[in-house]
């Protein structure tokens, strides 16, 4: 009881886990996007100097636009966690295509029984007058 | 202009009104009061010009807010702000010392420089510019990988497989769970109904990873160009982008070796190697199957094994390394080997020293033999084993076939079950406590065939089968007179068999056909006859060449009697059992012995199941009768003559009735 009970714990929180990484990166695309747009003002008074400022705006810019790719890109693995989490859980197209195979197979089986069923009857038919033949014939010698 | 003097007012300040109108006057300041109140009022530190009014009403606000407190005497503010501004002029005049001291030792005075002047916005404008442009470009190229990789997945025909649609398929096809960040298959047949444990409980586990996509390409490079030209189509297969881990005892090609053996000498000697040897670049779906294949041939050879340290038959089974031996019939050694080849060791055969559980029992036999194994092991030629011992495929899948069954009798169970019984009790069992049954009857009831004393009976059976087919066919091809045909039952089980013999002489079908059916069990034959005798023989072939002798003699003796019907001769006599004459080492002679029609000729045939038949004549009429003293009379003449042989293997025919009938023929004539 205490597994059942802790395995779907487990995958709550786990689907909390991705819609939490779902939201972070959303907002993190948006929080330096605005943060972008806010730096492309210009600001007369500062504390610092010019260039240093310069720099620092550059830079934050950077960053804060790799920042966004990494964002999308942990968006694009998150799409692929998912993928892979109902891949591996998804119990009902799994038993689907286990009853899909096992029909299959099942068939195949009984077709192929058949055929040889067939294939030995003939044959038993077949045999029965080769040796007939074979045993009335003079080449028996080993 | 009139002047206006502005005086102070000569009322002094209310300082209350009492309720009745009376106004108290607060009392003028006395002259010193007065001097302190103006020279407080008088700031040393200020120019008078500087000071903006502002800051004087501040300053005239804050008085008002702190109470005034009253100086010790009069002029002391005045004293400390003098004392301040001493204070101040002399550090001004230190410092005019020592920078004008020369040379200049610790200060120097520089021009206080210009102010900078105002930055242009333009350079802001364009470094911000820039700045965004940097920014745009790395969100472009992100942008742009980001399509890449999407466009990539939905194009038909590219060089490597998505890689969610294949692991969807491997789902589809195999046990998959998610441990950690790292997919785990399981290969093993647990769920099936398999109860193998190995030592190391991950063994039948696999693990499945994305193939780098670095790798792919160049790897793809390399088999196209390493292709030969006839396999264009390979060349454009996508690439497989599931990589799959197999664990290493599991890698390679692995079958189970099974061949029946006459020899004595060489019990361990049989060298079991493949040259089957899978590469590594294997699609996952082929090298997945024959990892299962290789965990399923070791739990095979595992359980057989065990059964075979296990049993104690009175030839015990030998265990040594990856094979073991049992004797199924004197002289007759069943050898069943786990080949397995792998990419460690390549491929040879007796990779799984280990494996093998308990070889405990028969290691003395197997020490005793080791030497010829170790000797005879060192072919690298990778024959699947030396061609006197054939592999027996037909057995292999009966073994593979018997552990299935095994597994699916482990799950299912016979329905209806009661709720309330256990599962996997047999019915019978079940009611064993209603029925009270004893210890010995559970025993019996619970012992179950082990495999291999399943597979040794089918091999049992199998070796009789066909040394009985043997048999039948060296006397098919020995004797030509009376055919024997024999027809084989296309129903049979593992363990048992039907053959029909038929016994004839070719021509004469009609006259007589001898037929017996032969039944073959695991160890023993059961043979009935034409008259319905039923016989059971052993596994000598010897005996079932005896029945088949006195069938072939009996056969000639019966045939003869109805050729004598349709030519109308008599049979005066027909014994089968014939007391007299050379004795036969096994059976019995017989004899038949028949008289022409018009009675004057008499044949007399002998025929035993290892004599040649031989033939007698006699004439009715004796030609040379002379009468002697004792018989005298001329009619004894008709008592019969000598009995001559008939050398009938010189006679015209092509067989025995033939040359019987055509001696009956030449007799009545």
């Amino acid at each position: 009881m205490a597994q059942s009970a802790k395995q779907p714990q487990g995958r709550e929180a786990l689907l909390k886990s991705y819609n939490k990484r779902l939201k972070d990166d959303v907002k993190s695309i948006l929080d330096n996007f605005m943060e972008i747009v806010k730096l492309g003002m210009v600001e007369d008074e500062t504390q610092i100097a010019r260039m240093t400022q310069v720099e620092e705006i550059n830079f934050q810019m950077q960053v804060r636009s790799a920042n966004m790719v990494r964002a999308a890109e942990s968006l694009m693995k998150l799409v692929a966690d998912v993928k892979q989490y109902l891949i591996l859980n998804d119990f009902p197209s799994v038993n689907e295509a286990i009853t899909h195979n096992s029909t299959i197979f099942k068939t195949k089986s009984l077709e192929a029984d058949q055929k040889l069923m067939a294939l030995r009857d003939d044959m038993a038919s077949d045999l029965y007058e080769l040796e007939e033949e074979f045993y009335s014939s003079i080449y028996k010698e080993k | 202009m009139a002047d206006i003097r502005l005086e102070v007012p000569g009322e002094n300040a209310v300082l209350e009104v009492l309720y009745d109108g009376t106004e108290l006057y607060q009392q003028p300041p006395s002259m010193s009061e007065n001097l302190t109140q103006l020279a407080r009022k008088i700031d040393f530190a200020t120019d008078g010009e500087e000071v903006t009014t502002e800051e004087k009403k501040e300053e005239e606000e804050e008085e008002e807010k702190q109470p005034f407190q009253q100086p010790h005497w009069p002029l002391e503010e005045v004293r400390n702000k003098v004392r301040q501004a001493l204070t101040e002029v002399s550090v001004l005049h230190d410092l005019l010392m020592i920078v004008k001291q020369k040379p200049h030792q610790y200060m120097v005075l520089d021009p206080v420089q210009a102010e900078a002047p105002e930055p242009k916005a333009y350079i802001q404008f364009l470094s911000l510019k820039k700045s965004l442009q940097s920014a745009a470009s790395i969100l472009l190229t992100g942008g742009e990988r980001l399509r890449a990789s999407q466009t990539d997945i939905g194009r038909p025909n590219r060089p490597v497989q998505d890689f969610h649609i294949e692991l969807l398929r491997l789902r589809q096809n195999w046990r998959l769970k998610k441990v950690g960040n790292t997919i785990i298959g399981d290969l093993s047949y647990r769920s099936a109904g398999s109860m193998f444990r190995q030592v190391l409980p991950q063994t039948g586990i696999f693990e499945v990873s994305k193939a780098d996509d670095v790798t792919g390409p160049s790897s793809l490079v390399g088999a196209s160009g390493a292709a030969s030209p006839l396999s264009p189509m390979a060349n454009r297969a996508p690439q497989s982008s599931l990589r799959v881990n197999v664990p290493t005892e599991l890698t390679g090609l692995a079958y189970i070796f099974v061949c029946i053996k006459k020899d004595e000498e060489d019990i361990c000697s049989a060298q079991l190697t493949s040259s089957e040897f899978v590469g590594g670049e294997t699609p996952w779906q082929q090298k997945l199957e024959k990892a299962q294949n290789v965990l399923f041939c070791k739990e095979l050879f595992n359980q057989l094994a065990r059964e075979a340290v296990k049993l104690t038959p009175s030839i015990p089974h030998l265990v040594v390394g990856n094979q073991i031996t049992a004797t199924i019939f004197p002289g007759i050694h069943l050898l069943v080997g786990l080949c397995h080849s792998d990419s460690k060791n390549g491929p040879k055969g007796g990779t799984l020293p280990g494996s093998v559980g308990g070889g405990g029992g028969p290691a003395v036999a197997g020490g005793g033999t080791g030497g010829t194994t170790v000797g005879s092991t060192t072919t690298g030629g990778g024959l699947m084993g030396p061609s006197k011992y054939k592999h027996e495929h037909d057995l292999e899948h009966s073994l593979h076939q018997l552990l299935h069954r095994v597994y699916h009798n482990s799950f299912q169970h016979p329905l209806p079950h009661p709720v309330y019984a256990s599962m996997g009790m047999s019915k019978r069992r079940r009611a064993a406590g209603l029925e009270g049954m004893d210890r010995n009857q559970l025993l019996n009831m619970m012992r179950e065939q082990t495999l291999l004393e399943q597979i040794i009976r089918q091999v049992q059976h199998n070796f009789l089968r066909l040394r009985t087919m043997y048999v039948i066919d060296q006397l098919a091809a020995e004797f030509k007179d009376p055919l024997i045909v024999s027809h084989w039952n296309a129903f049979n089980s593992p363990t048992q068999s039907c053959v029909k013999i038929n016994i004839v002489t070719q021509g004469y079908d009609s006259a007589l056909r001898t037929k017996l059916v032969i039944h073959i069990f695991e160890r023993t034959l059961k043979c009935i006859c034409r008259d319905g005798k039923i016989m059971t023989m052993s596994f000598e072939p010897q005996e079932l060449r005896n029945l088949i002798l006195c069938q072939i003699s009996q056969h000639n003796m019966a045939a003869l009697q109805g050729l004598a019907k349709y030519t109308g001769w008599t049979v005066l006599s027909s014994e089968q059992n014939i007391g007299t004459g050379t004795i036969e080492p096994l059976g019995n002679a017989s004899t038949v012995m028949l008289a022409s029609p018009s009675g004057n000729k008499v044949i007399g045939v002998h025929s035993g199941p290892h004599q040649r038949v031989s033939v007698f004549v006699s004439s009715s009429p004796r030609p040379d009768f002379y009468p002697s003293t004792v018989v005298s009379e001329q009619r004894w003449e008709h008592l019969g003559s000598v009995w001559q042989e008939v050398r009938h293997d010189r006679m015209e025919g092509r067989n025995f009735l033939n040359k019987m009938e055509l001696l009956m023929a030449a007799l009545t004539a």
